[in-house]
């Protein structure tokens, strides 16, 4: 089921009015069951991975729960390890492995039919699958009790909201919840409203308005011009921003509703002075996910930590990312470009350092204490803001830069696209884009990066909107309403995630 | 808070500006919206018009293209304008539409109404059978047509016995009661068309465009690489569409047709119903066809029961569908003319040497 879908609008009234109408013994078994029907909207078959998944899991917990040492527990957490990754590598990555090795054995002459399954991907397998794996993880490491009620743990593996594009919660933070349900609370009602109408402005005003400019360019990129080919860059970072961050907003005042707090997975990605901090603010839970899961075991492993070790950690972080993000050597190269703008970052940080450092003395000695005096800002606090500002900007145009991999439909594609930025000619306005997709895409991430300002720098407006008057709280409410109803894109375009 | 209370604050936060809006709409009906009506419910021009109809037409949107009255009045003769002829061609719509909105239609309209229904290859899609009204009756491309012709008495059997899927059931049934979402679509059309005319209106130039052009209703047809990528696309997506609505198998039986039940009701009142080929292009013409046993075996069942059905040549070429679906103004008369005389042959003795 779509989030923005007519399904969903009626499915969700439904579901909370039946949840918080039934006794609080019985709540769980609601949210359960609605969770299997909004994944069943797809593809009823498909609920028995997440069944399979929920069991496997389940069991290798309570097993390794059992055994008091990690040698003993390890067994079960291969079993959990084979089972998840192997059904990510059945419904994922079979087709992208066999591909590639049909074209390497053309390569090398020796062109070989290689059977593969011919299955469509299941929606969220990306997502369910790193969930279960955390808990499974975190059992081993003997730092979680392993779920004892089958149904909890079933809520927890496929939780609706959540379920098929995140945030990937951790068992820690939502197993307690679902146990202990919060009662029907107005402050949370409000800003999970909020959300969710954030959310679908977000999904309908603006990624989908932008995908009428972005989607023709990708497919066709040898029509089009490098003016188009930059415009449908910057559209397209802003894009993916607000098709995935709506989810994760719908998700995330969805089951605030329910009184689950689910965690955050954007802050303000674009004002990241770095990729490092870029990926600290972009799609959290997956980056915390390969964090403690896979980046500082690799670490850690082999004793010693070498910058050699340390780099190559990183690298196979991203590259591994990418891939999990699809199975195409495009995001594998995404993934790959991001580690080396990480590295990079890391070893030409002493140099830009130094050179700041170097510019702010200089410049002291040219234009020393007088300028303060004078009520002008100290000129060190101005280089930090032109050096931040900078940083911002440049780190915002390598990820615009990247997204050209991410998107492209194949690496030629992406090569030709590469190589032809600077061919500017003609201008960016496109045939069937007219001025009111001009007008309402740009008005709204303005409109979008201001309400962000204002969120970072003035006040908190999830906590805000739960003490505004009413006449404050509704009207904004009927303005968003009006503005998604009115300038929002209604072909019920499927969330971008819903493919990884 | 309470369940009972959040079931009234969400009634108080949604129904005042609803129905404010809904108010608004009803109230501004038959000034801004008079056109959308139109196009909405658009069996209007022959509820509202004098009686009898003499010439209807129906069918999708290729008969409205296709279709030119004047031209089919002059191939009548009828230079005065005193026959009452309709081409009520809708994109969308269904067979079911039609007939439910002509059962609705008064007695007196349709007294000796010639039913001229345009259709693939002359055969009517079989996917509707009325004794149980199993089957769409929508189109899901637009189900909120068939919301003006069903009334609110038709809609526990559109419920129960329609495929329609719950989304088309659900949308439908609102439009039955609220003109906002009838009209929903149209609105926000106006507010585009309205954002769209701003830089015209602060005297603005528009800019140059470059990139392939989309393709366009009326306008040339579009031979590069991109564009003819997009069209199969589209077509598949038609085709897929149209399978979905028509599954091509045998009828086991035409006589509990929807299409049986138009031309009993035609007959009813002294009318006559006439089936004709719309013009397709060469790849609709290859691909889109009716099984050769479904094709006879139709016309055997209307041969049966009084029912003309017309080869018009429409050997168009493709240029001649701007679109690659409706056939350009500037064939429909000559392809009407072609009707209205295949008609006459057909249905007027001694007509050709007169």
């Amino acid at each position: 089921m779509l989030f923005n879908s007519l399904d969903f609008l009626l499915f969700l009234p439904l579901v909370v009015g039946l949840y918080f109408g039934l006794p609080v013994r019985f709540r769980w078994l609601l949210l359960l069951v609605a969770s299997y029907v909004f994944y069943a909207w797809w593809k009823v078959e498909y609920l028995l991975l997440i069944v399979a998944s929920t069991l496997v899991d389940y069991l290798c917990g309570l097993a390794m729960g059992r055994r008091p040492t990690r040698r003993a527990r390890r067994p079960f957490l291969i079993l959990s390890l084979v089972t998840n990754l192997g059904l990510l590598a059945a419904f994922k990555y079979l087709g992208f492995f066999a591909d590639s090795l049909e074209a390497l054995l053309g390569l090398l002459g020796h062109p070989t039919d290689v059977p593969t399954l011919d299955v469509l991907l299941p929606v969220g397998i990306s997502f369910y699958t790193f969930q279960t794996l955390s808990y499974s993880i975190d059992v081993y490491r003997g730092k979680l009790e392993p779920e004892r009620h089958l149904g909890y743990f079933a809520l927890f593996v496929s939780f609706f909201p959540q379920l098929v594009a995140g945030p990937i919660e951790r068992a820690g933070n939502l197993l307690p919840q679902l146990h202990h349900p919060r009662p029907l609370d107005s402050l949370r009602l409000r800003s999970g409203f909020f959300l969710i109408l954030w959310g679908f402005f977000k999904k309908v005003v603006i990624a989908d308005r932008l995908a009428l400019y972005v989607d023709p360019v990708f497919a066709q990129p040898h029509a089009y011009t490098a003016a188009h080919y930059w415009t449908a860059l910057y559209f397209f970072v802003f894009q993916i921003f607000c098709d995935f961050s709506a989810y994760s907003d719908i998700a995330i005042g969805t089951a605030r509703i329910f009184g689950i707090d689910l965690m955050e997975n954007f802050r303000r990605p674009f004002a990241a002075r770095s990729i490092a901090e870029f990926w600290q603010r972009w799609h959290i839970s997956l980056t915390t996910w390969f964090r403690d899961y896979l980046y500082t075991p690799l670490l850690r492993s082999g004793g010693r930590t070498s910058r050699a070790r340390w780099f190559s950690s990183i690298f196979i972080v991203f590259v591994l990312s990418g891939l999990w993000h699809g199975a195409a050597w495009t995001f594998v190269l995404w993934g790959a470009l991001h580690g080396l703008y990480l590295i990079v970052g890391l070893l030409t940080r002493p140099v830009r350092r130094a050179f700041w450092h170097g510019l702010e003395q200089r410049l002291g000695r040219i234009a020393p204490a007088p300028a303060h005096a004078a009520g002008i800002p100290d000129l060190s606090r101005l280089l930090l803001r032109l050096r931040g500002g900078l940083a911002v900007l440049t780190t915002f145009h390598l990820v615009v830069l990247s997204l050209i991999l991410f998107r492209a439909a194949s690496l030629s594609d992406a090569a030709y696209m590469a190589a032809h930025l600077l061919d500017f000619t003609g201008s960016p306005a496109l045939p069937g884009f007219s001025f009111a997709d001009w007008a309402i895409g740009l008005g709204s991430i303005g409109l979008l990066e201001a309400v962000q300002w204002i969120d970072a720098h003035v006040i908190r407006l999830e906590t805000w909107i739960e003490t505004a008057p009413r006449l404050v709280r509704w009207g904004l409410y009927y303005l968003l309403m009006a503005i998604v109803l009115l300038l929002g894109v209604f072909d019920r375009r499927p969330f971008i995630y819903f493919q990884f | 808070m309470r369940l009972s209370q959040l079931v009234g604050k969400a009634l108080a936060f949604f129904l005042p500006p609803l129905m404010a809006v809904e108010l608004t709409i009803r109230l501004l009906a038959p000034g801004p919206f008079a056109g959308v009506r139109r196009l909405m419910d658009f069996y209007e021009p022959v509820r509202t018009g004098p009686a009898p109809v003499h010439y209807l037409f129906i069918g999708s949107s290729r008969v409205a293209a296709a279709v030119d009255v004047p031209a089919f009045r002059r191939a009548l003769g009828d230079t005065v304008a005193t026959l009452h002829i309709y081409n009520l061609g809708q994109g969308y719509s269904t067979l079911a539409e039609h007939y439910l909105a002509l059962r609705r239609l008064p007695d007196s309209l349709l007294q000796g109404t010639v039913l001229l229904v345009g259709l693939k290859h002359g055969v009517p899609p079989g996917d509707l059978f009325t004794d149980t009204w199993h089957g769409l009756w929508a189109d899901p491309r637009w189900p909120l047509l068939l919301s003006p012709i069903l009334r609110v008495q038709d809609l526990p059997a559109y419920w129960w016995r329609a495929d329609d899927a719950l989304r088309a059931k659900l949308t439908v049934t609102a439009g039955v009661f609220l003109h906002s979402i009838r009209y929903g679509r149209f609105i926000r059309g106006k507010v585009r068309t309205l954002l769209d005319q701003l830089p015209r209106r602060l005297g603005l130039r528009p800019p140059a465009l470059s990139g392939p052009s989309p393709l366009a209703a009326r306008g040339g047809i579009r031979t590069d690489s991109a564009g003819i990528a997009e069209v199969r696309r589209q077509i598949l997506a038609q085709m897929r569409a149209s399978e979905a609505l028509r599954p091509d198998s045998l009828i086991p039986d035409w006589d509990r047709t929807v299409f049986a039940d138009l031309v009993r009701l035609m007959q009813r009142h002294g009318g006559r119903v006439v089936v004709f080929n719309v013009p397709l292009t060469s790849w609709h013409r290859l691909t889109d066809r009716s099984t050769p046993e479904k094709m006879q075996a139709f016309r055997r069942w209307a041969r049966r029961h009084d029912v003309l059905v017309l080869d018009i040549p429409a050997d168009y070429p493709d240029e001649a569908f701007p679109d690659l679906v409706h056939l350009a103004d500037t064939y429909a008369p000559d392809f009407t003319r072609k009707l209205a005389e295949g008609y006459l042959k057909a249905h007027v003795p001694n007509w050709s040497s007169r």
